[in-house]
């Protein structure tokens, strides 16, 4: 006799999971960047998610995405309002996600990475994110603006003056290093 | 003289200038050599944005753990304020208590102390357990090793460095040891090419790109000859938090090998053989499923393990990086040709006297205009084993073979279970379209409750076959009786069943007989012999007339048709064979027709008779898929949940420009026939899902779009003021259950914020393969930048949910018809 595929999960607590299989990874992502700190990040997105299984799902269904960066967005807000009174608001930004990328890559990037990152550090909170749900997340001026509720136009204005700034760093530009390489190959 | 500091060239970098003034801007570039080389720098600080930004998505912890998702599914069952059991390891509620009391800061002072003491736990915990997977490759370890791990002795600071635990020492070894490297490094890759375009600096990126994927490829092969490497990574992506379940834990194995043998093929440019990693392969391969035989031809060629990544590189078999589909520069809007002659003077006919109806493709439609889109939901699922038919003969079909919603949805998709009254969910996704990215791609999907087999109310069914001397070859009446004998065999002691035969003349060959006796339904089937000619109408009426003598209130009344479809005595026009079958549907008895044989396929008469006889169609062609549409849904091929259900979406034109919906193009309403509850529409069945796709074209961009010229006697309507609330679109719903005749509404609205498509829900993404896999058949003019390559990626995305095995299958035929769905020269 064949057996019915069975329901991986309970209906009730599908939608839930499935939101955080989909999210979790890109909502921490944004997290650390804000807050600097992976355990932080985790510590948020659990409440983004806590708060989600309040919601009404019909609800939401349509709005899933946004609903979640908005959430994880102010909630870190909040955290690093939170900190800055306790703390001095500084924290090391090098506790970011590494690995060991290839030699070859290393050898390549290594310098223009370096300035790059030292030059995101300094950037205000604002400008870093905005950057962030650009280069990382791939939205539009429209959905940045939405996140953060900065007009869609001086979104494009900060993306601007920070190119600008890192085109001002690069001592050379980097299609040179790359041919390079390319060649040593 | 131009502004050189000026943030359109940004925008325009990005993509993000509105249509006119992206014209009127790279008019101004055209002209202007300062003002490229100004674009030409920014795009390189773009690109090492990127590049940068991408090496940041490297790590491989990004999953809030399992702990973390146990505390979040306790809240969801109401005891949010209970204790976390853990120790308080719950920051987030140290973070309320503290924003809710602002005099308590002593209290917050204490608590954060306290708290402190458990900070180390969970990163200790949830990456010991993955050691602990590591070592013994167990699956359902994580628990067990959470207690046996010991306790920190020290509390760390709150916000303190807790780099060096003994959790992190495991994840660096599985980090560095283990096939998750090759996704580590995919993202940057892609990211980079695509966002290289015409700079001096591609051509040699691309070599060090190539030499940087040997250097992962064989990075990889190291790591994965341990042979634990695999079941952990099955494990991951299955829920701990669940036992596995035999059948499906092995299907979700096998889609991940799967996939990470995909992902690896496309990697390793066919050179790195390892005979060690292969054999753990082929061992797994054979525990993860039977059904992985059918792609076991593929096996030589997939020599590593790769991690399930849902990220490509645009590599091609070979190896090299071929070029993103992103372009920079908007591509005009395609529209049919109208003076291309169609597919029947083009194209050769396969096979002489097969019927197809002409579909003429669903065109852009402007939102300010015509506002909304109706049709009827369409569970058929004929075109696409009929389609498969003809590419495993090597042939391409018929363009009018391909009916895009039937390939959709043929395969069951992962949507939540209806949660309310309603018997189906209706769940929208919104995504960037991944063959047009200018334009996004709305899913629209409903799933039918499930309905547990033993739960199934009691049947009356009748088997109406076709025993004309047409049925005789052995793709037809014989395998449609070991198609009947299977579904006889799940009948339980409360179904009845009879048969009813046409061949010259109708006869009731097996009357209503309960399900129990078993020999005489055997016997019944095992007479059946084909001889004469096809009286379909004389057929059809003993059938319906026999099934309403034995109706069962409450109970599922179905006639299964089966047939070649070639009546050809008595009523046997189109026209006549459908007024028939509507005059018979008014007896609430549903209709199922089952599709067989080729040769003279009549695909467009009994897709007719099953739309228009509350039915289903469904086209038959081997044995699997006979299971497939009678067993293996569970019923749903019989159980009707919702009829007449009709879908009406309303397009917000500050958003949507212009709309296409995908498929569905002899399902169209018009928007009056919404509210018609007298219109008849599509049936839903218990377990089904039903996926409707359209592809939009954000308002500013559809200028390519025919309008209509403005009216003389009226004023164009104005935006209402929820039209500035960002939403897309609502979808509107309408359904009968079953015994009813008043229809219930449904509604919801979608919200105008479209993930990037590697981020999308891997239904959708399954879905829109599907959907490329129909254009690229039918040479749609809209298929954009459409590839076969582009419809694997998609439908990989999309394997992790495979019941049945369908989706490895459909994968699997893509591959192996690539050169049939490359357009024609």
């Amino acid at each position: 006799m064949r057996k019915k595929p069975p329901l991986s999960r309970k209906p009730d607590t599908q939608w839930i999971e499935e939101a955080i299989d989909r999210f979790q990874g890109r909502l921490i992502r944004y997290a650390w960047r804000l807050l600097g700190d992976p355990e932080e990040a985790r510590d948020v997105v659990q409440h983004v998610f806590c708060k989600l299984c309040r919601e009404d799902p019909a609800r939401l269904n349509g709005h899933l995405a946004p609903w979640l960066y908005t959430v994880c967005r102010n909630r870190a807000l909040d955290v690093l309002r939170f900190e800055q009174r306790f703390h001095d608001g500084k924290r090391p930004l090098d506790q970011r996600p590494g690995h060991e990328p290839s030699p070859l890559r290393r050898l390549e990037v290594r310098e223009e990475l370096s300035q790059i990152e030292n030059l995101l550090e300094k950037l205000p909170r604002h400008k870093r994110e905005v950057v962030l749900l650009k280069y990382d997340h791939g939205f539009s001026y429209r959905q940045i603006s939405q996140i953060t509720g900065l007009s869609e136009s001086n979104v494009g204005f900060i993306l601007h003056t920070v190119l600008k700034e890192v085109r001002g760093k690069l001592a050379s530009p980097p299609s040179s290093q790359t041919q390079q390489l390319g060649r040593i190959q | 003289m131009n502004n050189y500091d000026d943030p359109r060239l940004t925008a325009y970098l990005l993509d993000e200038l509105p249509e006119e003034e992206r014209r009127e801007f790279e008019r101004l570039l055209e002209e202007d050599p300062q003002l490229r080389a100004e674009l030409d720098s920014l795009r390189a600080a773009s690109e090492s944005l990127d590049l940068h930004l991408s090496r940041e998505l490297l790590s491989s912890d990004w999953e809030i753990g399992d702990q973390r998702r146990e505390e979040i599914l306790q809240s969801l069952s109401g005891d949010q304020d209970a204790a976390p059991q853990s120790g308080g390891r719950d920051r987030s509620l140290r973070f309320s208590i503290l924003t809710r009391s602002r005099e308590g800061l002593a209290l917050a002072a204490c608590l954060i102390l306290a708290f402190g003491l458990y900070l180390t736990l969970p990163s200790q915990y949830g990456n010991g357990s993955k050691l602990m997977d590591l070592v013994t490759g167990d699956t359902s370890s994580s628990h067990r090793t959470i207690v046996a791990l010991p306790v920190p002795s020290e509390p760390g600071p709150p916000g303190g460095s807790r780099s060096k635990t003994i959790g992190q020492t495991a994840e660096e070894l599985g980090a560095s040891q283990t096939a998750s490297s090759v996704s580590v490094l995919t993202p940057p890759l892609e990211k980079r090419v695509q966002a290289g375009e015409s700079t001096k600096s591609n051509a040699s990126s691309r070599d060090l790109k190539a030499a940087e994927v040997d250097a992962v490829a064989a990075k990889t092969v190291g790591g994965a000859s341990s042979p634990q490497t695999g079941t952990r990574r099955v494990d991951q992506s299955g829920r701990s938090s669940e036992p596995a379940v035999g059948d499906e834990d092995a299907q979700r194995r096998f889609a991940q090998l799967e996939r990470s043998e995909a992902s690896a093929r496309d990697l390793s440019r066919g050179q790195l053989l390892d005979n060690n990693v292969e054999k753990v392969q082929a061992e797994q391969k054979k525990d993860a499923h039977d059904r992985s035989r059918q792609l076991s031809e593929n096996r030589q060629e997939l020599p590593i393990n790769g991690r399930n990544v849902v990220s490509f590189a645009y590599l091609n078999s070979r190896g090299e990086v071929v070029p993103p589909p992103a372009s920079p520069t908007p591509v005009p809007l395609p529209r049919p040709n109208p003076y291309l002659p169609d597919s029947r003077s083009t194209q050769p006919r396969p096979v002489d006297r097969e019927g197809y109806d002409h579909i003429q493709e669903n065109d852009f439609q402007r939102a300010a205009e015509s506002p909304l889109s109706t049709f009827s939901i369409d569970v058929d699922t004929a075109s696409y084993s009929n389609v498969r038919r003809f590419l495993q003969q090597g042939q391409r079909p018929p363009r009018d073979a391909v009916r895009i919603e039937e390939l959709i949805n043929y395969f069951r998709y992962n949507y939540p279970q209806p949660l309310e009254a309603h018997p189906f969910s209706v769940n929208t996704d919104l995504i960037v379209c991944p063959w047009q990215p200018q334009h996004y791609l709305l899913r629209v999907g409903l799933q039918g409750l499930e309905v547990d087999a033993s739960q199934r109310p009691p049947a009356n069914l009748v088997f109406l076959i076709d025993t004309s001397g047409s049925m005789s070859s052995p793709d037809k009446l014989p395998l449609l009786q070991q198609a009947f004998r299977m579904l006889a065999g799940e009948l339980r002691p409360q179904d009845q069943i009879a048969i009813v035969t046409y061949a010259g003349s109708a006869g009731l060959v097996l009357p209503s007989t309960p399900g129990t006796a078993r020999e005489q339904i055997e016997a019944a089937i095992g007479n059946l012999r084909s001889g004469g000619s096809t009286n379909g109408a004389g057929g059809i009426r003993l059938a319906y007339q026999t099934a309403r003598q034995h109706f069962i209130e409450g109970g599922i009344n179905r006639v299964l048709l089966a047939t070649d479809g070639d009546f050809n005595v008595g009523v046997s026009s189109q026209g006549e064979l459908v007024e028939l079958i509507e005059q018979e549907r008014q007896s609430g008895v549903f209709l199922t027709v089952l599709g067989f044989g080729s040769g003279n396929l009549q695909d467009s008469k009994m897709e007719q008779l099953a739309d228009h006889g509350n039915g289903h169609y469904a086209y038959i062609d081997s044995l699997r898929e006979a299971r497939k549409t009678l067993v293996e849904g569970a019923g749903g091929a019989l159980m009707t949940i919702a009829k007449d259900v009709k879908i009406q979406v309303e397009f917000n034109p500050l958003e949507v420009g212009a709309y296409r919906l995908i498929g569905y193009e002899n399902r169209r309403l018009q928007a009056e026939d919404f509210n018609d509850d007298r219109k008849d529409a599509g049936e839903i069945g218990a377990g089904h899902s039903v996926t409707a796709l359209y592809e939009i074209i954000p308002a500013g961009l559809e200028g390519d779009v025919p309008a209509v010229d403005s009216l003389r006697y009226q004023q164009p309507t104005v935006p209402s003021a929820v039209a500035a609330s960002g939403e897309l679109a609502t979808v509107k719903l309408r359904y009968k259950r079953p015994q009813e005749s008043h229809s219930l509404l449904l509604e919801q609205t979608v919200a105008a914020f479209p993930l990037q498509w590697r981020s999308g829900d891997p239904e959708t993404l399954m879905a829109a393969s599907a959907a490329i896999f129909g254009m690229l058949l039918r040479q749609s003019a809209y298929s954009g930048q459409a590839t076969p390559q582009l419809a694997e990626q998609l439908a990989l995305a999309g394997m992790a949910f495979d019941p049945g095995g369908h989706r490895a299958e459909y994968l699997s035929m893509l591959r192996s018809s690539r050169q049939l769905l490359l357009p024609r020269k």
